[in-house]
């Protein structure tokens, strides 16, 4: 997808992620004002579980906070148990990214976290993401 | 395409302090100066330059030469010019005094040697500065009078044309207004060539506000242009006394129309209007012409949402906004909207809530808050949240009930909540009210802050918030224009109807 239509602050907080943590990061979909990412080295809490997935990122970033998580595979805990908290198998918000094989959607809210400031917070989201999913 | 100078007001007493500080008079050294950034803010009719950062002079870097006149050194301008390139669509505007004249705001003019050292000085500014930002001069006089002008300089391709370029000298457009923002709104006329009268205002049909605030406060409702995001309840009253008020200017932005159901608040409206479902604009438009007072009164319309780009840019021709679009999504956007374009932002609106089998309004709330640089910003105030803006992104139903029946699923729900006029009448004249102290100090204790009226037990009261969070980062932003993105998007309610209207 071409993201020179993106807004130049989510240009530079992609650029960022790419540059710290996540060199694949790509948006492969936009819809309803957010951006679907995906990153491909999304760390999981159980070890057997593919890697990656979409974070649902408004193109308003940093003005607006991240909502939601698409996977291809439910999250699995640790002990290998099913992650259940917020889990909506086939949702609506996973079909911008279904023919990518987007099928699971955790709608995480930034609720009560640390307001984002800067472009360059993304890492924190994305940290963020990766506690949420061990937590379970 | 109109061009303003804007200038915050924290920004203007810095300039005077340089230009006039104490020990300004000194007969040997009658002009100072500075180098300051510049930004561009755009709307769709309307330019302004805004001065940004003033790069404060070093000794020696600004002197008087009786045989040059008024000398910035290179030096100075090196760098500030280094500065500027680390500012993302900042500029570069060269600003000096004039010592005369010390009363009244007259723009003074520029003398044939300002024009000649412009062409010059910020001639070689134009050609290391990165293409597409702004240049300019400003002259600000001892008695207040500011005037600035922008120079176009045509940027040389070839060799040839770089040696023929400083003789053939560049455009130069004078602003035709200054407005000076903070937490009041001054507006001063800003060319010295100006030829057109002041717009004229009608002394019988005003009279009775003259007597509060006279003829030079009846001028400037003449002289100002407001913008009005949302026609609902309150946006049309509002409109409706702007136009009766003197306003000279309204641009209305709303993407609803007139049905029988919205009929009951929308004063001014009629049946006919109502079962035809007309937009708003249109209604709006023909109430406003119907009410206004001034002579040459202007209305635009524009069926448009103010969280997307179009509608927004229509507004930010304006000095003054309201936001009346009850939506956390549009006050988002006019929140940035109000720091980066240095357009004072009015919200208001109200909300309340029905007791099942009872005439009995369990709770009611009317608010009123003003952003923008000078006050605390509508997010810091509590307005809005940064959640509720994201989740109204998202989704096109978000806000528009409230859930109090839980007998029937939510998708059955009709998408409405409470309403009632005169609640909405209470919100615009408080909202009215905060303009004409914004605008003519006519309550300054009023200017800035959150005010609301509890229905339950009839208080009003003010908010705590009287400036902006320490981790907020809107004034970061002030002034930078069209340089600071504003978060505008697809209003996926607008988005939904115009789908419907499509088919």
């Amino acid at each position: 997808m071409d993201e020179s239509s993106l807004p130049t602050p989510f240009r530079i907080a992609l650029e960022h992620l790419r540059e710290k943590t996540q060199a694949e990061a790509r948006v492969d979909a936009v819809c309803n004002n957010f951006a679907y990412v995906w990153v491909s080295d999304l760390r999981k809490a159980n070890a057997e579980a593919p890697p990656g997935g979409w974070i649902r990122l408004p193109t308003a970033f940093p003005f607006g906070n991240p909502h939601g998580l698409v996977t291809t595979e439910p999250l699995k805990r640790e002990d290998g148990s099913r992650v259940t908290d917020a889990h909506h198998p086939n949702h609506d918000m996973c079909k911008p990214v279904q023919s990518l094989g987007g099928a699971n959607y955790y709608s995480w809210t930034w609720q009560d976290c640390p307001p984002i400031r800067d472009p360059r917070d993304i890492v924190g989201v994305l940290q963020w993401y990766e506690r949420r999913i061990r937590r379970g | 395409m109109k061009l303003d100078f804007a200038i915050a007001e924290a920004n203007h007493s810095r300039a005077m302090d340089l230009l006039f500080g104490p020990d300004w008079y000194r007969p040997s050294d009658p002009e100072r100066g500075f180098l300051a950034a510049l930004y561009a803010a755009s709307g769709t009719e309307r330019r302004t330059l805004i001065l940004g950062e003033i790069i404060e002079p070093l000794p020696n870097e600004v002197y008087w030469s009786p045989a040059k006149g008024l000398v910035m050194a290179h030096s100075y301008y090196s760098r500030a010019i280094n500065r500027l390139q680390e500012m993302p669509g900042a500029g570069l505007i060269n600003v000096h005094s004039h010592p005369g004249p010390r009363a009244g705001l007259a723009p003074p003019a520029p003398s044939p040697q300002d024009l000649d050292s412009d062409r010059n000085e910020l001639g070689a500014v134009s050609r290391v500065l990165f293409p597409g930002r702004p240049i300019g001069a400003a002259i600000f006089s001892a008695g207040g009078g500011i005037s600035a002008r922008e120079y176009r300089f045509k940027r040389p391709t070839t060799r040839k044309e770089a040696l023929r370029f400083a003789r053939k000298g560049p455009s130069i457009l004078f602003g035709d207004r200054v407005r000076i923002v903070g937490r009041r709104l001054r507006l001063q006329e800003g060319d010295p060539h100006r030829k057109a009268p002041p717009r004229p205002f009608d002394p019988v049909c005003t009279d009775s506000s003259i007597l509060l605030w006279g003829e030079r406060g009846q001028r400037l409702l003449s002289e100002i242009s407001i913008g009005i995001a949302g026609l609902g309840g309150v946006g049309g009253i509002v409109a409706e006394y702007l136009a009766r008020l003197g306003v000279g200017r309204l641009v209305l932005v709303d993407y609803d129309r007139l049905e029988r159901e919205n009929f009951n608040r929308s004063q001014g409206a009629t049946r006919r209007e109502a079962a035809h479902r007309i937009p708003k604009v249109k209604v709006y438009s023909r109430v406003t012409r119907a009410a206004a007072t001034a002579p040459r009164f202007r209305v635009v319309a524009k069926r448009a949402s103010a969280a997307e780009e179009d509608g927004i840019r229509n507004l930010l021709n304006c000095d003054i906004l309201i936001g009346s679009a009850d939506d956390a999504f549009a006050r988002q956007v006019l929140d940035h909207a109000s720091y980066a374009h240095l357009i004072p932002v009015i919200d208001g609106g109200t909300v309340l809530v029905s007791r099942p089998d009872s005439t009995i309004i369990a709770a009611g709330k009317c608010q009123i808050a003003s952003s923008g640089v000078g006050h605390p910003c509508l997010e810091c105030q509590g307005v809005y949240t940064r959640e509720e803006a994201t989740v109204a992104r998202e989704s096109a139903s978000w806000g528009k009930y409230l859930d109090t029946d839980h007998s029937s699923p939510a998708s059955e729900k009709e998408l409405r909540a409470p309403s009632v006029i005169c609640t909405n009448a209470l919100v615009a004249s408080l909202m009215v009210l905060r303009v004409l102290s914004i605008v003519l100090g006519t309550t300054p204790a009023t200017t800035s802050g959150l005010q609301r009226y509890y229905l339950e037990n009839g208080e009003l009261q003010w908010g705590a918030i009287k400036e902006c969070k320490p981790a907020c980062r809107k004034n970061s932003f002030s002034g930078h224009g069209d340089s600071h993105h504003i978060p505008t998007g697809v209003d996926l309610r607008w988005e939904a109807i115009r789908k419907a209207e499509r088919e």
